[in-house]
């Protein structure tokens, strides 16, 4: 697992930052953004790591994003993480060629597998 | 409606002593006179039936009449008559006669208007045979004329009462029942939207509940995996989170279980203020995800006598009306404001959205059952709001104006001389 960094983009505060602790004690630095907007303002192009999305959220949701993302040139491999996906959405997540998709709550050995797929 | 039943039996009993009174005194006086003037076992017999049947018939009629209006009207002309017949047969001076004729009369309708016209047509008759006894040369052969051309009238009064306590008795039985049918079908009607609501609102109020789930799953995992020397500490933060976020998600369910409870219509003196908290916690999801700005200028307003479940109702369909209606309103410009006022006599909560607006035209027929203008909605949500407002004494409406943006609001009577529990 060398993903160097992992953006996690959620609106709910607490699985934010729960999961950022989570990411810590396995040994992956993370920021956390409250919206898809929030993470697109701050984005450089020369992030390395991995995203961590939640698909359902307020204004710009997960997949959106991706497309934003893409459209930008971006080659940052993204974990998609939703409550729950209906068949829309799994449609467009095989287009934006995301590593894989994660429903809440997962487990640590979910997440260690989904993390080396982005490194890999 | 309660309350009103209450007084309304209260007064009806109230009356009831006072026309046994009237009718002792009346009796006392005709029966000095049957002696006076020797009369024969009959009208004693009629006498003594008047005693023993008019209380008890007059009783049935104070309990069974809860249509004051219908009851005063039915009895008003055979009243005064009656009043006036036992005035004319006692031969005493006006004022007591007035005073009996005024506690026979009273109905449960009180000392209003109606009262005074019908004491009015009572003295009338009194005075006329006052002067009609007092007038000519009394002798004990007119007087007993009088009192023999009475007893009829006096004997059709109590069957005349009873016949009217029967029917209103009856008719108020009827109405009660089919009352209380459409309550109940009223009631469930409102359940069976309810859970319907809940239903469509069962994905985002489960990504709510999971939103706590995977915080405690994830802190404890984390807290676990934490190097010894960082694990005492840890453990404690991770604790503290996972004790709030098992609460919010205890939150989430109690308030799913309130809403979809099914029972009794149960009305309590209520303050609306949190009552529209715990609304928009219930809806806070669909509200986040569609991007809407809560806006609320919540006024002090006393406190309403309502069922708290069925006001939620109506609540949680004004606004999941308002968020449907700015499905195609751009994301900055999705504002649910949310008001409460009171100008003394109603209490108002109104709701207002900056949607795609109602047609003016279709704003009339908007409160009617299966008017939809949703491609898949019923039709059902704003009539069964309206019926649950009008339930409380209430009303509903909305102010529609060309353009975009709709109000819809409710009126509720604050609780008469009520504190909030």
């Amino acid at each position: 697992m060398d993903v160097a960094h992992a953006f996690v983009i959620d609106d709910d505060e607490i699985v934010r930052t729960s999961l950022g602790k989570l990411l810590r004690v396995i040994g992956i630095p993370s920021t956390g953004f409250s919206s898809a907007e929030a993470f697109l303002a701050s984005y450089r192009g020369n992030e390395r790591g991995c995203l961590i999305v939640d698909i359902r959220m307020p204004g710009m949701n997960g997949l959106d994003l991706l497309d934003a993302l893409q459209l930008r040139g971006s080659t940052l491999p993204a974990i998609v993480i939703s409550g729950h996906a209906d068949e829309g959405s799994l449609q467009r997540l095989a287009d934006l060629s995301v590593v894989g998709l994660l429903e809440k709550p997962f487990s640590l050995a979910q997440l260690k597998q989904m993390l080396v797929r982005c490194g890999g | 409606m309660d309350d009103t039943d209450d007084r309304d039996l209260r007064l009806s009993k109230q009356v009831y002593r006072l026309r046994i009174l009237g009718l002792v005194v009346g009796c006392v006086a005709v029966a000095t006179v049957l002696h006076d003037r020797g009369a024969p076992w009959w009208a004693w017999a009629v006498l003594a039936f008047n005693v023993l049947v008019w209380p008890h018939l007059a009783y049935v009629a104070a309990l069974r009449g809860t249509d004051p209006h219908r009851a005063e009207r039915a009895s008003l002309t055979v009243d005064s008559a009656f009043g006036g017949f036992w005035i004319a047969l006692m031969h005493f001076n006006l004022l007591p006669s007035v005073l009996i004729a005024a506690m026979m009369s009273m109905d449960k309708i009180g000392w209003g208007p109606a009262f005074l016209a019908r004491t009015t047509v009572a003295m009338a008759g009194a005075c006329a045979f006052g002067a009609l006894l007092t007038g000519g040369a009394v002798d004990a052969d007119t007087s007993m004329r009088v009192i023999v051309a009475c007893l009829p009238l006096m004997t059709a009064y109590p069957l005349a009462v009873a016949f009217t306590a029967y029917k209103s008795g009856k008719l108020t039985r009827e109405r009660k029942k089919a009352i209380e049918q459409s309550v109940a079908l009223r009631e469930q009607l409102a359940h069976a939207a309810r859970v319907g609501t809940l239903g469509e609102m069962a994905a985002g109020l489960a990504h709510e509940l999971n939103q706590p789930l995977t915080a405690m799953h994830f802190e404890a995992v984390a807290a676990m995996e934490l190097p010894p020397e960082e694990s005492a500490a840890g453990m404690r933060e991770a604790l503290g989170t996972i004790a709030d976020q098992a609460l919010r998600a205890g939150e989430i369910v109690r308030r799913m279980r309130t809403f979809a409870r099914r029972g009794e219509t149960n009305r309590q003196i209520t303050d609306l203020a949190p009552l529209i908290e715990e609304v928009l916690a219930l809806v806070a999801h669909d509200l986040r995800l569609n991007g809407i700005t809560t806006d609320e200028r919540l006024d002090p307003v006393p406190p309403v006598l309502v069922d708290r479940i069925e006001i939620q109702q109506v609540l949680v369909n004004l606004i999941r009306n308002a968020i449907e209606a700015m499905a195609y309103t751009a994301m900055a410009d999705r504002r649910l404001t949310i008001e409460m006022r009171t100008d003394g006599r109603y209490v108002r909560v109104s709701v207002g959205d900056s949607g795609r607006g109602v047609d003016p035209e279709i704003a009339p027929r908007l409160f009617h059952p299966f008017q939809s203008t949703k491609p898949a909605g019923l039709g059902l949500g704003l009539s069964i709001s309206q019926s649950l407002v009008e339930a409380h004494g209430g009303r509903m409406g909305t102010s529609v104006k060309p353009g975009p943006g709709a109000v819809f609001y409710f009126d509720l009577p604050p609780a008469a001389g009520a504190k909030a529990s």
